[in-house]
Order: structure tokens, then C-alpha cells, then sequence
């Protein structure tokens, strides 16, 4: 773990480093990303403002030791913890396939690569280039030995170029036809199935609040957590709020001027009123108004109550429309029933409480269920975290730098 | 007394007819009319409905039809369902008056094939499966053109039913109209093997059938759910070689529970709505705006004949709008999510 631990004071250092360059720096940089990317330039800042807070040589310095493998038994054999620390085993070329939907979103599965020792090949994102660009400049400037085992590039086939070995891994975020994409942007055999292939898929659409307990109106507080997980990223990042379950309908917040208040201070400060106008959002809306749907509509943003068909097997639990927020009346066991079902549960990133702490693992009347998909025992987080993720979250219950240690022990069996 | 549906009906103009749509609309106030009256105050440019030309007029989003039942009388005489096998949960369209969905439907049929049918042609609705589901619109409307046609036509549920007819009657030609799985289901036979070859077929040894000469086969579509998927084209192939008829004499319609008209078309590309609709085609991020002719969108439709429900609506079907109002419909849009974390990778390299 040592070699590990050493890479993380290394990227911790360098990243706080870059992160705290001077304004000269990084105002091109994030001018830039905000004409390549259609991110706001107030989400942009909010992001590197929690990643500054988030990334530092503790924080990776705990992941690793959390990711660390304990001993590991293969199908033959015993693969104790100093095999990792050996540094003999092969390193793996893991490439990324970046997403472009919230700035910098791929820079925790290059850290878990670098963590581990393995060599990154980043497909960057057209749409969040700037800043993973510098980032990844600057490391390999300043630790030149680090910088050997990184290569990235927006372009697929220039990328596989500047390769000196094959992929062995990927990692990449979508749906089932997205390795398909992948395949044929980078040339992958395709006789060679997904099944034979290492691959870590990212397979999510949003992020469920509870507000169950919340007897009277929410405090100004929670309404600002609740306003900052839904509109933040303009509602497309797969840790945003897309269904609110709460103990009162819709109705009773319609009118709410605390509500409307909330809502209109973040887009404010966060500048979502800067963004074009999603004209399908306006026809939801439209619709609402005529049929007298209840529904708040705040700038860009659309709460509406569920249709009434959310809970049947095959609908989807989130509206098609990023910034639309389903509301639906209910509490935990509306939950569970959504984790019960597989088609619902993998739709699901994140599950909020106001007050996560009451639903707490042990037996608790309402604690929730583990994600089925996750095969761990999933935490209620706390709202005002929705956009304030710890380096070491788990997105699908995936911990990307277990994983990639996990990559050798596959090398040596195979 | 003349019945809003005769009014319709006796239209002379899709425009005289949509006029008399708005009119009812407006005074109903309805769903659908208080849905523009939203849109039109987002709207820049248009104070009023009446300002509005058809190319910007606001279309109801077509999830509509699955969250409510749009209707302005409160008896709909019929309650069409979709087949709900995209999804769990149909969509369902209040029709005031039948008569006018089966008087439109006959009309836009025979609009197309009234010759042939004088020249000796005999019709077959085949409705596999259609049985199960009576609020079928497709089926209401292959009785309405049975009962119009009257002793040259017939409806048929059951491929070992469509064989031994096909088989007692193989001189004069026939229109075989019906569901496009059900079609390709009938070719690829009982064991549904891929092959044409292994088609209900008159005898063991036959290749295929081979419908008499002037033969149409008619297919309205919907392979999604089906075993398997096809393109357009390949359907055409399968269909064409499986009949025995040439390519050019399998034709299309499309139509859906949501419409009270349908649209042909004669070459399998481009289709034609009948006299009561016209077709929009919107931008694919900006549904408010008309994409320029030749540009692909989303089909929007505005049909006249939805004047007891929603006459204007924007499908999630993809098309291309040719200079004279036909279209070219692509494929249903991917619905996937367009957040979270199925929103991530670049499709350009």
C-alpha cells in the first residue's frame, strides 16, 4: 500500500496545487470550458470549489486505504495483500471514456487509475475538455515519471495512436448500446462480446429526495439543499434530484413563496437563468397548466406532480426532460418498492433524506433497503450533499479504484 | 340536424375542416385548446390562437394521451387503446362520434385503392392478436372497411385461417392489409424461422406464396416489439419475397390510437396524410420551431379529425417533411434519459 500511498500525496499535492493556480490560469480555462461545454460558468466554479474542498492527499490517502484489498481468494489460489505491494504485478491500461454531462466528471476514475498504479488512456469529453486537459498537462509537467503513464485525447482514433499496447479495460458511463459506440469509435474488435471484456458501466439516470417526515414546511435550509440537488448542472448530473418522495403532495408547497423563493435564489447564484430555455420543459409545463396538474415553475426549472402511472413495472421513474422533477406522495416503503424491482432500482444513483441519520442501518423501521444493483448496503446521504460527493463515492456502488486493483488479480488468473 | 362529425366530414378543405376544429375547441375550451392558450404566452410573436399559423402551432406533448383521456363530450361513444407494448401503460383516445373515425378512415382508404377494387380486387384485414384487444383502433378500422366493401372482404385473425383462404381463392387479386409483425410472422411460418422459405405456404415445397397478379400487401408498421426488428426496407423485402408480389406493390400506412386519420404511402418511403391531417416536423431540441423541409425532426401532427380529443400533437416519431406535405418517417426517437449518467458519451469520435 505504501507505493499507493505515495501516488496519493503526489496527486494530492499536485491537485491542490493546480486547483489554487492564480485567476490568470484558470479564468481562460473555465472560459473556455463554458463556450466548448454549455455548462454554466457557475456550475463550473461550484464544481472546482468542491473538488478543491474534496481532493487533497488525506482524502486519497483514505480512499486508498479503504480500496485496499485484504487478502484476496481466486479460484486457485491466495492472493495476499503484499502482492500489491510488491509493485510486480502488471499495470493496467485502463481507458476511460469520459462523459461531458457536469464539468470534470471523469476526474475520479483518472485518480483511481493513477492510485493504482495503472496507465490511464483518457477519452476526453469535447463537451468538458478544458479544464481535465490542464489538469492532466500540469501533472505530467510536473511529475514527468507519473506523466509516462497517462495519454488523453478528445479524438478516439488519435488516442488508440498514441498507444503503445492494447486497452485492457474500459471504463465508460451509459446504457447497453453505448460499449456498441465505443466499439466502433475505437476500432474494438466486436466479435469480442462486452462479457469477455473488462468493462465498468456506469448505469444510472437520477437521484431520489425523501422528504417523508417533514410534517410542515421545509426549513429555508432544506429548501436550499433541496433547490441546489435538483437545479445544479441544470439538472443532468446523475446525482441530481430527479423524484421527490414526500410525505405531502405537491399542492401543498404550490403556492409556498418559501418554495418559489429557494428555488429563484439558486438559479440566481448559480446563474442557471443564463442557459437556454429547454422549450420541451416549457411544453411540460404548458401541459400541466392545462390539464391543472399541481406544478411549481421557477425560471428553469418544472416540479410536477408524477404522472399516475410511475409506479407500473415498465415506466420510467424520471421524466425524459432534464430540469422536469417528478413529485409523487409517499414515503420509504414507496422506496423499497422501487428497489424491489430491477428495472426501477438501476435507474436510481442516489437516495437523499433531510435527515439521513433516521434511516440509518439496524434495523430501524425506516431504514431503506440496499441497492439490488449495488450488492452493499446503501446509504441514505444527506441532501445537502446531493452535489458535494466525497472522492470516495461509490457511483453504482462501484468503487473505481477497487476495481482497478482488482484488474491484476484478472491478469494473473487469465 | 347536421353532426359536428358531418360538418367535418363535409369539409371540402383540410383547412375549412381545421377551422371548424379550432372553432369547436375554442368553445369548449378544452384541454387541448387551454394547452395553446399556455403555450402561446411563451410564445413571442403571438398574441392570439388565431395568429398562430399551422407550421408554429403549439403541439401537445403525445405522452398526453397516456396520462389522461382528452375529451370534450363526456359519453365518447368509443375509447380506442393502444396495444401498450412499447410501455406498460396504453394511450387511449376518446372518439366523440365512431361513425366519423370509421367515415374518415374508409374515406382515406379508398381514397388510394377504390380502383382497385373495381377492377375485381378483394380485401383482407389480417389482425392477428388484434382479437385480445378490442379498443383497437387498427381493428375498428379494418371493420370499417370490411363492412364498406362488403362481400369482397373479410377479417382474419389466424394464419392457418389467412392460408387455407389464400390457397381456395388464387386468381383474382387480393389486398392483404394488416400489422407488420403479423405479416412477417405469416412468411416466416409456424416455426418461425427466418428463412421465407418456411411460410404458411400452400405446399410443403413451395418457396413462398405468390399472390395473383395486382396483389398489394399493405403493412401499417410496428416491428418494436416483435422478435425481432427490422428496417423498413428489409421488412419490404421479406414481405415482397414472401407474397410473391413486386416491391413496389407493398405499401405502408402509418397511423396510431392517438390519430382519427391515417397517411399511406405507395412507395414504402412517403406518406400521405389523408384528407383531414397534415404533418409538422419540429426541431429535435427546440419542438417549438418547424425544421425546414428535407431536415429530420420530430413528426408532428395536426389532425382535424381528433376534434372530440386532442387535435394537435407532436409524436416521438422521427421524419423528414418533402415540399409537398409528405413525409419520410425514420424510426421512433431514443427516448433514453438525456441526463444522469446514460447522457455521457461523445457520438462524434
Amino acid at each position: 500500500m505504501d507505493n499507493a500511498l505515495a501516488r496519493a500525496e503526489i496527486l494530492g499535492r499536485r491537485w491542490q496545487e493546480w486547483i489554487h493556480q492564480p485567476s490568470a490560469e484558470m479564468e481562460p480555462l473555465i472560459e473556455a470550458q463554458v463556450s466548448q461545454s454549455g455548462h454554466t460558468r457557475a456550475d463550473i466554479v461550484f464544481q472546482l470549489k468542491h473538488l478543491a474542498e474534496a481532493i487533497n492527499v488525506e482524502t486519497l490517502q483514505a480512499w486508498v486505504r479503504q480500496s485496499w484489498p485484504q487478502g484476496v481468494r481466486t479460484s486457485s489460489e491466495r492472493i495476499e495483500p503484499e502482492y500489491f505491494e510488491s509493485g510486480e504485478y502488471p499495470s493496467s491500461l485502463v481507458c476511460c471514456v469520459h462523459a461531458g454531462n457536469i464539468p470534470m466528471v471523469g476526474l475520479q476514475d483518472m485518480l483511481a487509475i493513477c492510485l493504482a498504479g495503472g496507465f490511464y488512456a483518457g477519452k476526453l469529453s469535447r463537451r468538458d475538455a478544458s479544464l481535465m486537459q490542464s489538469w492532466l498537462d500540469y501533472l505530467r509537467h510536473t511529475e514527468p515519471d507519473l506523466g509516462q503513464q497517462l495519454a488523453w485525447s478528445t479524438d478516439a482514433a488519435a488516442l488508440v495512436q498514441s498507444l503503445d499496447r492494447p486497452i485492457e479495460a474500459w471504463i465508460f458511463t451509459g446504457n447497453e448500446s453505448t460499449w456498441e459506440t465505443i466499439q466502433g469509435q475505437f476500432g474494438v474488435n466486436t466479435g469480442q462480446g462486452e462479457s469477455q471484456t473488462t468493462t465498468l458501466v456506469r448505469r444510472a439516470e437520477a437521484s431520489v429526495a425523501m422528504l417523508e417526515d417533514q410534517q410542515a414546511a421545509l426549513q429555508s435550509s432544506e429548501l436550499k439543499a433541496l433547490a441546489e440537488s435538483m437545479l445544479l448542472y441544470q439538472g443532468k448530473g446523475c446525482r441530481s434530484v430527479g423524484i421527490i418522495v414526500s410525505a405531502q403532495p405537491l399542492s401543498f408547497y404550490q403556492h409556498s413563496c418559501a418554495m418559489v423563493d429557494s428555488m429563484e435564489a439558486v438559479i440566481i447564484e448559480s446563474r442557471q437563468d443564463k442557459s437556454p430555455v429547454s422549450e420541451e420543459r416549457v411544453m411540460e409545463r404548458g401541459w400541466c397548466a392545462a390539464h391543472q396538474i399541481p406544478h411549481i415553475w421557477v425560471d428553469h426549472l418544472l416540479i410536477r406532480e408524477a404522472p399516475h402511472y410511475l409506479n407500473e413495472p415498465n415506466e420510467s421513474l424520471f421524466s425524459t426532460i432534464p430540469g422536469v422533477i417528478y413529485w409523487v406522495q409517499g414515503d420509504a416503503s414507496m422506496v423499497e418498492q422501487w428497489l424491489d424491482d430491477p428495472r426501477k432500482a438501476a435507474q436510481i444513483q442516489s437516495i437523499y433524506a433531510v435527515n439521513p441519520r433516521d434511516y440509518a442501518s439496524g434495523g430501524s423501521e425506516k431504514s431503506v433497503k440496499s441497492l439490488p444493483n449495488l450488492g452493499i448496503e446503501a446509504e441514505i446521504e444527506a441532501l445537502e450533499h446531493a452535489q458535494r460527493p466525497p472522492i470516495d463515492w461509490t457511483p453504482d456502488g462501484q468503487n473505481p479504484l477497487a476495481w482497478v486493483l482488482n484488474l491484476s488479480i484478472e491478469s494473473r488468473e487469465s | 340536424m347536421t353532426t359536428l362529425a358531418d360538418q367535418l366530414l363535409a369539409a371540402t378543405s383540410f383547412d375549412d375542416a381545421w377551422q371548424l376544429c379550432l372553432k369547436e375547441h375554442a368553445s369548449q375550451r378544452s384541454t387541448a385548446w387551454r394547452y395553446v392558450e399556455e403555450m402561446i404566452r411563451s410564445m413571442e410573436g403571438f398574441q392570439t390562437p388565431a395568429s398562430v399559423p399551422n407550421e408554429q402551432w403549439p403541439l401537445m406533448p403525445i405522452s398526453a394521451f397516456r396520462e389522461t383521456l382528452m375529451s370534450i363530450t363526456e359519453t365518447p361513444e368509443m375509447i380506442f387503446r393502444s396495444s401498450g407494448t412499447s410501455s406498460s401503460v396504453s394511450s387511449q383516445h376518446a372518439m366523440g362520434s365512431l361513425a366519423l373515425y370509421h367515415r374518415a378512415s374508409v374515406e382515406g382508404f379508398m381514397a388510394h385503392y377504390r380502383e382497385v377494387f373495381q377492377n375485381g380486387a378483394r380485401f383482407i384485414g389480417y389482425v392477428p392478436g388484434y382479437i385480445d384487444n378490442p379498443a383497437s383502433s387498427l381493428l375498428s378500422m379494418m371493420g370499417a372497411i370490411v363492412a364498406e366493401l362488403e362481400d369482397v372482404a373479410m377479417m382474419i385473425s389466424t394464419p392457418q385461417e389467412l392460408s387455407q383462404t389464400l390457397q381456395e381463392d388464387s386468381s383474382s387479386p387480393v389486398v392483404l392489409f394488416g400489422a407488420a409483425f403479423g405479416l412477417v410472422d405469416f412468411v416466416d411460418g409456424p416455426d418461425g424461422e427466418l428463412s421465407v422459405g418456411n411460410s404458411y405456404s400452400p405446399t410443403s415445397d413451395d418457396a413462398s406464396w405468390q399472390l395473383p397478379s395486382g396483389s398489394i400487401i399493405i403493412e401499417t408498421g410496428g416491428m418494436k416489439t416483435h422478435r425481432r426488428e427490422l428496417s423498413r426496407e428489409r421488412l419490404h423485402h421479406l414481405l415482397s419475397e414472401g407474397f410473391g408480389v413486386p416491391r413496389s406493390h407493398i405499401h405502408s400506412e402509418y397511423g396510431m390510437c392517438e390519430m382519427t386519420s391515417q397517411a399511406y404511402s405507395m412507395d414504402g418511403v412517403w406518406f400521405t396524410p389523408t384528407r383531414l391531417a397534415r404533418f409538422v416536423v419540429k426541431d429535435l431540441t427546440a419542438p417549438l420551431q418547424s425544421v425546414p423541409h428535407g431536415f429530420v425532426g420530430r413528426l408532428g401532427v395536426l389532425d382535424a379529425g381528433n376534434i372530440n380529443s386532442c387535435p394537435w400533437f407532436l409524436t416521438d416519431d422521427l421524419a423528414i417533411q418533402r415540399d409537398d406535405g409528405a413525409v419520410q418517417v425514420l424510426g421512433r426517437r431514443e427516448k433514453s434519459v438525456a441526463r444522469g449518467c446514460n447522457y455521457m458519451v461523445d457520438v462524434d469520435g
